[in-house]
């Protein structure tokens, strides 16, 4: 139904990038669609640093609709983008007209994304290591490589 | 993580790859605080992909249905 603003939160290690096609798609049938990349990461990756936790990017969203001023929106969040909307959603539960997990991660209060210990971070980072592209040092130390 | 690690298309692997930045930590380790209040809002849903399946999200999906 357009007319409807749909906002598109991304998953770990991804930026707006990769919601580039369906917006398009989305764009085309008359949605509104915002696809804001979290701090951190993407063309915003130049901003990585140990200071950067879900509050972060709960608030990068919960800011883009409030300078946005968007008054009710469908709020889609995908993989560690779940653990995001969950939190927006709590923070604004009467702004947001659907709440949808797109292959998303669902948040229990209390509970962190991850399962084990910031080391199986470090370890996973670690392993990805030969594979990984160059970065500066200052990003290697505080971010869990995807590649 | 390399984008075949969950199951993203080949056409499209190399792309992913050469796009994924590295993702602060303390994001995965921050526990979540919640009122509860996202539970009221009614149209909730779970979109499983299952062309190209990620054995992660299949849990989450059976959590959600409950």
């Amino acid at each position: 139904m357009p007319d409807q603003t749909i906002v598109l939160v991304h998953g770990a290690w991804h930026g707006a990038w990769c919601y580039r096609r369906v917006a398009e798609l989305l764009r085309r049938s008359g949605y509104r669609v915002y696809t804001p990349t979290l701090t951190g990461l993407g063309e915003r990756s130049h901003l990585l640093s140990r200071s950067i936790n879900l509050s972060t990017h709960i608030a990068d969203i919960a800011n883009l609709i409030r300078w946005e001023e968007i008054e009710q929106f469908v709020l889609v969040g995908h993989s560690y983008g779940g653990m995001v909307v969950t939190g927006v959603a709590d923070a604004m539960s009467d702004r947001v007209s659907a709440l949808v997990y797109l292959d998303g991660i669902l948040a229990t209060a209390g509970k962190r994304s991850t399962p084990s210990s910031a080391g199986s971070g470090r370890r996973a980072a670690s392993k990805c290591e030969g594979k990984q592209r160059a970065v500066g040092s200052a990003n290697a130390r505080c971010g869990v490589q995807c590649q | 993580m390399p984008a075949a690690a969950f199951n993203v298309n080949e056409a499209d692997r190399s792309w992913v790859d050469a796009l994924c930045t590295p993702h602060p930590l303390a994001t995965l380790t921050q526990p979540i605080e919640l009122t509860g209040s996202y539970r009221r809002i009614a149209a909730m849903s779970y979109v499983l992909a299952t062309q190209n399946p990620a054995a992660l999200f299949d849990g989450f999906a059976r959590l959600h249905e409950k």
